[in-house]
């Protein structure tokens, strides 16, 4: 994805398939019909959108193109983009979602921002107004280009026919490339409807846009060194691993200098969860070997991380005596919240690569004391759970998850415990398959994820674990489901409150429970019957395991609400504002005294 | 951490519609501070320079200048050593209703190198092409004799003629 070292030009249109037959050069057509020869011709087989009037013409193209491309109606333009970045996340293409101006380009304002922040590459197309009516407050125009600038790497607002192609070649490689990320590009109605000659250039050049794909080399040495060197080192890794496809080269750096990995949110999946050198997930609510490996390290070295305040607490008490080496392709997330000793900016398997070359055959460092530590710690505190026999724990809900599946299906989630939960107990045997809104934390993210993860070529159902919060900001996207016939497995984890929030009322604003308590709820498994989909329902332990391989069991889309007990917190936890070392262990399994701080 | 202190930096941008807007836009977004903005033509066609001081401390502005250059299409971002070359426009109207004020008027042009550009038997105008710190100086000098208006400009920066070997476009283009 960010494997082009020349950096400037991209001969490869590829898009991650095979060869692209060659559009149809040279001949006139509007400009609706340029638009879609230039999305084959990036590889694009699949879109996600929603119609109105102002992309018309592109609707009429696609009507007449329907054998060439495919595009999947949704139900609200958010379920759209959330899908497109779901497939990206799925398949490591760009996802692509296409909308109407005004209120359809406002509503996937949310994608675009969920996109920057977790690094997605997805191009989203809006209708605009006619050129000549821009800027006359005319019906359904917004200032598309406007209010999505923060939120895109880059946005087009494309003024003439002949640009269309051109812009969908840049669009496609800014996407793509060095951070990936979203890029917009609003197309006005008259534009759509204007005539040219189709010609899709053969590279892109932006003389002002060049990642650094190779770390420097000197600075790589002297990581390397240092990794040998320091005792107590951590590898930290987060979604960077996960876009450049680097898990074989992490595996091996982590063989070769015989060290513990901690993945981020983001990261999980790009080391085998249960290997032993792995310590499970860091942050806010990660496990107490990975938050205290940072607090205690004398070396962290951030690999596609960037320093995230989930991550790293207080930031004035973070790892204060570590030295840091940071590597990442974004030199803006170099020294922006932590000050580093070895900056390395450069595409993670590049660089590790490069730091494997550099190590070659020299023998891994023993590390015996770290290990005695690491390994300690993993065993003492463990993550765990009081388990109950009269009501579901929503822990026991993923260990039950897991067991199941262990962790080859590709699983989405919402935001919120039900996320934290299955962060820490879902086995995700690959960076692909473990799909969650890290950097915004969106709500609703969940099921149009598992949608567009759906249709990325798996053969394997599509789990989504979500709320019954979360569930109901994106519920509409069932019908979709069902219209495409989708295999997702959709899991509830319903504790009848907005469970993260509720946590934080309980423990730092006494338990007053504010606007947490949703105090209607719908009846889940009739919804399902109400969109044609299958619905299931366990309230008891006993119930539990019966319905989770009944819905796996099943084909099709399939929702099982799971009843949880209303009031059980995700531990452990760093309180915001803290230190690693002041992490909270749930006090029904560890004694409030232990682990004892610093 | 160090104190904010002042940062000319220029920025070489393609110029298309919209790219001020990023720039601006990454200020106000980053809650970084602009205290003062020029933007105008290079001998490059399609190219614009964007001058623009800011007050951040060293990690600020080191952000800053990584934030500017991620910008798709900005070409250059030069952080300008302090004491480069910079020059800002001054423009005020003096009251001057006497032959004294008329004396003194001429006495600080004379000291400042600042030039008459217009007057009526009431006011002088007057404008001063300078450093900041001595335009600041210059205002001083005049306010005692009433200044009816004021207009300043943003100051523009450049490396010492013939040290710029960073790009054509940074040459200083007096
Ligand atoms: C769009 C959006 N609005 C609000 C929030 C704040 N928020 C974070 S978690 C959460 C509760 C989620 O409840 P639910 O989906 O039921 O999941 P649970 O925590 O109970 O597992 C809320 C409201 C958010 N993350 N996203």
């Amino acid at each position: 994805m960010t494997a082009n070292p020349s950096k400037t030009t991209s001969p490869d249109t590829t898009n991650g398939k095979g060869a692209i037959a060659p559009g149809p050069e040279g001949e006139v057509m509007r400009g609706a019909r340029v638009l879609v020869e230039s999305l084959l011709q990036e590889g694009v087989e699949l879109m996600f959108g929603y119609p109105g009037g102002a992309i018309l013409h592109v609707y009429d193209e696609l009507h007449l193109q329907s054998e060439r491309i495919n595009h999947v109606l949704v139900r609200h333009e958010q379920g759209a983009v959330h899908a497109a970045e779901g497939y990206a996340q799925a398949t490591g293409k760009v996802g692509v979602c296409l909308v109407t101006s005004g209120p359809g380009a406002t509503n996937v304002v949310t994608g675009l921002a969920n996109a920057l922040s977790d690094s997605t590459p997805i191009v989203v197309i809006t209708g605009q107004v006619l050129t000549t009516a821009i800027g006359n407050d005319a019906f359904q125009e917004a200032d598309v280009v406007g209010i999505t600038r923060p939120c895109t790497k880059y946005n087009y607002l494309v003024k003439r026919v002949e640009d269309i192609a051109p812009t969908i070649k840049e669009a496609f490689y800014l996407a793509r490339t060095g951070r990936p990320g979203p890029v917009l590009v609003d197309l006005p109605k008259d534009i759509t409807a204007a005539e040219c000659a189709f010609h899709y250039p053969e590279s892109v050049s932006i003389p002002s846009y060049k990642p650094t794909v190779r770390g420097h080399t000197r600075q790589v040495k002297k990581a390397v060194e240092l990794m040998r060197s320091t005792e107590k080192t951590i590898l930290y890794v987060g979604g960077g691993v996960v876009a450049s496809g680097a898990n074989a080269e992490l595996k091996e750096l982590a063989d070769k200098l015989n060290l513990p990995v901690t993945p981020t949110l983001m990261g999980l999946g790009c080391y085998p969860p249960g290997h032993q050198q792995c310590l499970g997930m860091l942050g806010m609510h990660g496990t107490y070997a990975a938050n205290m490996s940072m607090a205690e390290a004398d070396l962290i070295v951030a690999i596609g991380s960037r320093f995230d305040d989930r991550v790293t607490g207080a930031i004035e008490n973070f790892a204060v005596n570590a030295k840091k080496i940071h590597v990442d392709i974004d030199p803006t997330s170099v020294n922006k919240s932590v000050a580093v000793d070895i900056p390395i900016v450069g595409d993670a398997k590049t660089v590790m690569q490069q730091m494997l070359d550099a190590i070659g055959d020299d023998p891994a460092p023993e590390r015996k004391e770290w290990w005695n530590t690491l390994t300690t710690w993993k065993r003492d505190f463990p993550l765990a759970y009081k388990d109950r026999s009269d009501t579901i724990m929503p822990q026991r809900l993923f260990e039950e998850l897991a067991d199941l599946t262990k962790g080859e299906y590709i699983c989405t989630t919402d935001v919120g415990q039900h996320q934290m939960w299955a962060a820490q107990y879902y086995p995700a045997d690959d960076g692909r398959k473990w799909i969650t809104s890290g950097g915004l934390g969106t709500m609703g993210f969940g099921l149009p994820a598992a949608m567009g993860a759906a249709l990325s070529g798996t053969k394997d159902p599509v789990i989504c674990v979500t709320g019954d919060g979360s569930f109901q900001m994106c519920i509409q996207e069932l019908a979709t489901c069902v219209h495409e016939d989708l295999n997702v497995k959709i899991i509830i984890m319903n504790n009848n409150f907005l469970g993260m929030v509720r946590q934080w009322q309980e423990l730092f604003y006494s338990r007053r429970y504010s606007s947490v308590g949703m105090k209607y709820f719908p009846d889940f498994a009739k919804i399902a019957e109400a969109y044609g989909a299958t619905g299931l329902r366990a309230e008891t332990p006993e119930e539990l395991r019966g319905v989770l391989e009944k819905g796996f069991d099943t084909p099709g889309t399939v929702i099982m609400d799971i009843i949880v007990t209303k009031e059980a917190n995700v531990y452990p936890m760093i309180p915001a504002g803290a230190a690693h070392y002041e992490l909270a262990m749930d006090p029904e399994v560890y004694p409030p005294t232990t682990p004892e701080s610093k | 951490m160090t104190e904010p202190t002042r940062h000319i930096v220029s920025i070489l941008v393609e110029d298309s519609p919209g790219e001020l807007a990023r720039i601006v836009g990454l200020f106000s977004g980053r809650g970084f501070n602009i205290d003062s903005l020029a933007v105008n033509r290079t001998t490059e066609p399609r190219m614009s320079r964007v001058v623009l001081v800011t007050r951040a401390d060293e990690k600020v502005i080191e952000q800053i200048t990584k934030q500017l250059n991620k910008l798709i299409r900005v070409h250059k971002v030069i952080q300008h050593p302090q004491g480069t070359l910079e020059r800002e426009l001054v423009v005020l109207t003096l009251r001057c209703q006497n032959a004294k004020s008329r004396e003194d008027i001429e006495r600080i042009c004379k000291l400042t190198g600042a030039r008459t550009i217009t007057y009526t038997a009431a006011d002088f105008t007057v404008e001063l092409t300078a450093n900041a710190a001595k335009v600041d100086d210059f205002i001083e000098l005049c306010r005692p004799l009433g200044i009816r208006q004021m207009v300043r400009s943003a100051p523009v920066a450049f490396g010492k003629p013939g040290e710029s070997a960073e790009s054509d476009t940074f040459e200083a283009t007096a």
